[in-house]
């Protein structure tokens, strides 16, 4: 793949005028010819009808319009909106970090792009062109879509298509960054958000629905964090950049985990809201954080001392077997965790803290880690001073990706574990990960989720309490490890025995030999399916409506439909299922479509 | 064993010490779960039972082949069977869907393979429970039965679902259908027999015209009362029937026992002769004495338990009175059940032609279409089925392009070279080594597909999810009824992937 881009590229394929191309593609045979002639009628037809469903006066567009804000966040408290925009602001503007950091710069020449949007502008004048003028109503005819308004809208279409082809003529080999056309699209996008009006659903101070609805901008209370939520995105855009253009490599390790951190960050204290209380932070959490830190310090410099070498298994054993018996005393829950974390840190700093450099790298991370950790136990252990009557803090879009985020990303370890029990050698360990996977994948995702919202609580100890939302996390990354051992076993049976044998003659211990030789090859050969998995699983989020979570679809689909406070809505089922369908679709399209490039840049599959 | 150190520094003492560890780590987690599982059910007072399964639910099912079922078992039972109706008619529509959509994106003309690009691009990244809904409420969109005079009808859609004419079952309805499976496996003899006379003496032997014929004189042979010569199978089954009432219990039991231990026999002697070869050279792997130790331990155990009050239940569950609740199964009342219905004595035309009826509904003004004559497909049937129908079939149809595309242009050349005409090449080289490719992803969107059906819960159609939900909701007996789930979805997914695992072994490529 890499050696192809340095010779010579396939030749052009010369456009040889609209009746050869017609004639090789639409009327090489007589029946091909009335193929075609079908298919487009039944094309016209198809798209007459569905614009003629969109636009016709029976929908009640406003109930989608009116309940946008139940849609994202549901019920969460306006007053601390804040909170929403801050999330959503930490997001995107970590996105515009690691995009510019990532940027290759890719350049596209006019021509191309020219191209690209000359096929978009037609693809909407073909639509502008067959709307229908009427639509049927209840047996009489009702004209929807003014001939007066068709014809300005197709002026403008080929105004539009002169202006681009003019571009493409006049300058067709100018080359520009990519990432500035798709910052041009976001800025009309946000730029919309100002302009574009639309029926809103308003009261008057007797509570009246005001007939007929007034055009107002489309979430007028939103324009304004928006836009500068995408000015913060352009800013860490650049900032990514001019890193990279500084050369910090050692940024990209910073970025991924701050990715790491964020949804952390924001799930215990953002959204939450905790009343954590500064005097607990004082008196508790800083002197065991001071306390951990300075004792993974100790053990980071005494454990490669010479007199010490010989007995570091047996101090990390000890330190095994303290933990074990720290989970099992009634202590702080921090505690636990941070023993635990403890022994991670005492049976890796031989192999990583070798030298001195690095063994003050390792106290630094460490000190940091013990400190983030603490305070974000303290954020996820206090109340949350949010209160959603009746369900959780998390509802509409925020729960699907929630649980789509979090499903996906506690998953990965126990699917990779999974999959090496799996192909281990081992019998019994083998028959264990075997009968779990297997089990797990027999059984349709929605009995796991009832699994999870009615016996769950059966198995766990009295007075050990899940909320709804986490069981239903738990229950997606359960389902979600199994199908992904399987992929990664797939990966796994990949790599030829050669990896193995030659990992074993250079001595490589059992963990480095899956580290740091199998799963990066293994990993590497089987992205395509994961990301399909994760796509899907993305989508499989939505069956938390039927245990009754309120996901985007269980809103769309149950809440507003029975809407008659207000506004009436009653009965707008087809209306929210569709928005439903177009903002899922959305989602995964561009994301498919996104990890498709990727997979072509890294030249996967295709070796 | 001889070791050469110490017994606890050896690596394989360390390997089985640390599994058996393990092992005992993870039944001891295990049997902590269950028995905080019991405690907590008893704290509840609806300790695990399966008595459920033999009391009267009390429900209703809105379709199936029971409304009111009588036991527990029986509404359950109801359950799996509609889930299966949607999942076995999904499967066939979904592949000849997946397999027109699939090909018409390699179409060389261009609407055609945008517009099933399109398609596939929607829907494939649209998730299956929107597109339920969507298809629920495309079908309540249409107008009420009640609103407006139908008049006679053949064929009719409103918000109560779908009608149709159908079939209805007569007498020797079951005779006709043996009958009729027996007609296609005599069509595919004739077929083969037809194809070696032409291989064999190179003359035109017409096998399609001689399958069809054949087909057709057979059917409408039987249709006129051939059939009757299925009532041997009634026959024969009256005279087992009349064998097994013989057999005293004990027989069973020892039955099994032999069956057990000549299959761990043959497995264990296979596994030993295995490690005789060449590459092995006779030595046991740690994988080969877990495996034989496993065998030999599980018929022993299934030898012990089957003289214990667990095996006499075996042997009860077989004669057809399992104590825990009346069971109306059972290889007796199977024979007899097969009797009864295969017996030549029985005439008539097997089937009648029925068309669709609306009445009303109980005392209310509402109307509905009954239930006794025509078919209906209901609300939450079509919205599920189109459902899985259409989701699947647009992966199935990926799996079909990519399948095509991977067989080597080299060899359609080929054909071509060899003066075949397209249809034949496509019949004769591409789809057999594409099928090839084909089947192992289609065996998977296959089982996913019959996953599926479980969403049928989200617009009231009663599978066995809905099923089990509503029973629970009653009864309490959540574990129990999640095991069910489980036992069943298992079964079919293992079935599903045996029949696909057959097909793909008897088209797998015969190495050189």
């Amino acid at each position: 793949m890499q050696d192809n881009k340095t010779l010579e590229s396939p030749p052009e394929i010369q456009f040889a005028g609209v009746s050869r191309w017609l004639k090789e593609n639409l009327f090489s045979s007589l029946s091909s010819s009335i193929l075609s002639l079908l298919s487009v009628a039944a094309v016209v037809s198809i798209f007459r009808a569905i614009i003629g469903f969109f636009i016709s006066p029976e929908r009640e567009w406003t109930a989608v319009t009116y309940n946008l804000q139940l849609y994202m966040v549901q019920a969460y408290p306006e007053s601390d909106f804040i909170r929403v925009w801050i999330t959503v602001g930490l997001l995107i503007s970590l996105l515009g970090l690691s995009w510019g950091f990532n940027s290759l710069k890719e350049k596209v020449v006019i021509k191309e792009w020219c191209d690209g949007l000359l096929k978009g502008i037609s693809s909407f004048l073909f639509i502008i062109l067959i709307a229908p003028t009427n639509v049927d109503v209840e047996g009489t005819s009702v004209e929807v879509f003014k001939n007066n308004t068709r014809y300005i809208c197709l002026a403008v279409g080929i105004g539009l298509i002169f202006a681009v082809y003019l571009l493409r003529k006049t300058s067709p080999k100018t080359e520009i960054i990519r990432d500035r056309i798709s910052f041009l699209y976001l800025s009309l996008l946000v730029g919309s958000i100002w302009i574009i009006k639309v029926p809103t659903v308003t009261f008057t101070s007797s509570n009246e629905r005001v007939d007929p609805d007034p055009f107002l901008p489309l979430a007028n209370t939103t324009t304004i964090p928006w836009t500068i939520i995408f000015g913060c995105m352009i800013f860490a855009y650049l900032i990514g950049t001019f890193l990279k253009a500084k050369g910090k490599n050692s940024m990209s390790r910073l970025i991924l985990s701050s990715w790491v951190l964020a949804p952390l960050v924001i799930v215990s204290w953002i959204y939450r809201k905790p009343d954590f209380g500064m005097s607990n932070i004082l008196t508790l959490d800083i002197p065991i954080a001071v306390a951990f830190s300075v004792l993974g310090i100790l053990a980071i410099r005494t454990l490669n001392k010479e007199k010490i070498v010989p007995y570091q298994r047996y101090i990390t054993y000890g330190m095994l077997a303290l933990t074990v018996v720290i989970f099992f005393l009634p202590v702080l829950r921090q505690l636990k965790i941070l023993f635990f974390i403890t022994w991670l840190l005492v049976s890796v700093a031989p192999t990583i803290a070798n030298s001195k450099e690095s063994a003050k790298n390792l106290s630094i991370v460490w000190s940091v880690t013990v400190f983030i950790l603490i305070l974000l136990m303290r954020g996820a252990s206090s109340e949350s001073l949010i209160v959603v009557p009746g369900s959780s803090i998390y509802g509409g879009f925020t729960l699907t990706w929630l649980i789509a985020f979090f499903g996906i990303a506690i998953s990965f370890p126990f699917g990779v574990i999974l999959a090496l029990g799996r192909t281990s050698k081992l019998p019994v360990i083998r028959i264990m990960c075997t009968a779990v996977i297997e089990l797990v994948r027999s059984v349709p995702f929605i009995t796991w989720l009832f699994f999870g919202s009615v016996m769950l609580t059966l198995f766990l100890p009295k007075g050990v309490e899940f909320d709804e939302v986490l069981r239903a996390i738990v229950v997606t990354a359960i389902f979600s490890s199994a199908y992904l051992a399987e992929n990664v076993r797939g990966g796994l049976q990949s790599i030829s025995n050669g990896q193995f044998e030659a990992a074993d003659a250079v001595g490589l211990s059992t963990l480095q030999r899956i580290t740091l030789i199998i799963m990066p090859q293994a990993l590497r050969a089987v992205i395509p399916p994961i990301v399909s998995q994760v796509i899907s699983l993305f989508k499989d989020t939505s069956l938390v409506a039927i245990v009754g979570l309120f996901d985007l679809l269980y809103i769309g689909s149950k809440v507003i439909p029975n809407q008659s406070q207000g506004a009436n809505f009653l009965g707008t089922i087809q209306e929210n299922i569709l928005f439903c369908a177009i903002f899922y679709w959305i989602f995964t399209y561009s994301f498919a479509r996104r990890s498709m490039k990727i997979e072509k840049r890294l030249g996967l599959g295709e070796r | 064993m001889k070791f050469n150190k110490a017994f606890w520094r050896d690596v394989r003492f360390l390997k089985w010490a640390g599994q058996i560890a393990f092992l005992l780590f993870i039944f001891n987690l295990i049997s902590n779960f269950v028995s905080q599982a019991i405690e907590n059910l008893n704290a509840t007072n609806l300790p695990f039972s399966w008595r459920f399964l033999g009391t009267t639910p009390g429900v209703l099912i809105s379709e199936g082949f029971v409304t009111y079922p009588e036991s527990g078992l029986q509404a359950l039972q109801v359950g799996m069977s509609n889930m299966l109706r949607i999942a076995i008619s999904g499967i066939f529509v979904a592949t000849i869907l997946g397999t027109v959509i699939g090909v018409a994106r390699l179409s060389k003309n261009w609407v055609v393979q945008r517009s099933s690009t399109g398609l596939v691009e929607t829907v494939r990244n649209i998730p299956l429970l929107v597109q339920i809904f969507f298809w629920q409420a495309v079908i309540l969109s249409f107008p009420r039965p009640e609103e407006y005079d139908r008049g006679e009808m053949i064929f009719d859609i409103s918000a109560k679902g779908i009608a149709f004419p159908w079939l209805d079952a007569q007498e020797a309805s079951w005779l006709f259908g043996i009958w009729f499976i027996l007609s296609f496996i005599a069509a595919r003899r004739i077929f083969k027999w037809r194809v070696s006379v032409m291989e064999s003496e190179g003359r035109e032997a017409y096998p399609g015209i001689a399958s069809i014929l054949t087909f057709f004189v057979w059917n409408i042979g039987g249709w006129f009362g051939g059939y009757k010569a299925v009532g041997v199978i009634g026959f024969v089954a009256s005279l087992l029937s009349d064998g097994f009432e013989l057999l005293p219990r004990i027989g069973i039991q020892s039955l099994i026992i032999f069956i057990g231990f000549y299959y761990s026999y043959k497995y264990i002697s296979k596994e030993i002769k295995r490690t005789r070869s060449a590459e092995n050279r006779g030595i046991l792997t740690d994988d080969d004495i877990f495996k034989i130790i496993m065998a030999a331990l599980l018929v022993l155990i299934l030898a012990i338990g089957l003289f214990l009050p667990f095996g006499i239940t075996i042997s009860d569950f077989l004669v057809g009175d399992e104590p825990f609740f009346k069971a109306d199964w059972g290889i007796p009342q199977f024979l007899d059940g097969v009797q009864n219905r295969l017996n030549w004595e029985l005439a008539g035309e097997p089937f009648t032609l029925s068309y669709p009826e609306i009445i009303q509904a109980g005392q209310s003004t509402f109307s509905r279409y009954s239930p006794d004559v025509g078919k209906v497909m209901s609300v939450g049937y079509f919205a599920t089925w189109m459902g899985v129908i259409i989701y699947t079939s647009v992966f199935i149809s990926e799996v079909v392009r990519s399948g095509i595309m991977a067989v080597a242009k080299g060899q359609s050349e080929a054909g071509l070279s060899l003066g075949l005409k397209r249809s034949t090449l496509l019949r004769l080289i591409v789809l057999p080594q594409a099928l090839r490719i084909m089947l192992p992803p289609m065996g998977n969107q296959y089982l996913n597909l019959a996953k599926n059906t479980s969403l049928g819960i989200a617009v009231a159609f009663p599978e066995i999810v809905a099923v089990g939900q509503t029973i629970y909701n009653q009864e309490g007996q959540t574990v129990a009824v999640f095991l069910i789930w489980m036992a069943f979805y298992s079964t079919v997914s293992l079935v599903l992937s045996s029949i696909i695992n057959y097909y793909n072994r008897k088209m797998k490529m015969v190495e050189r």
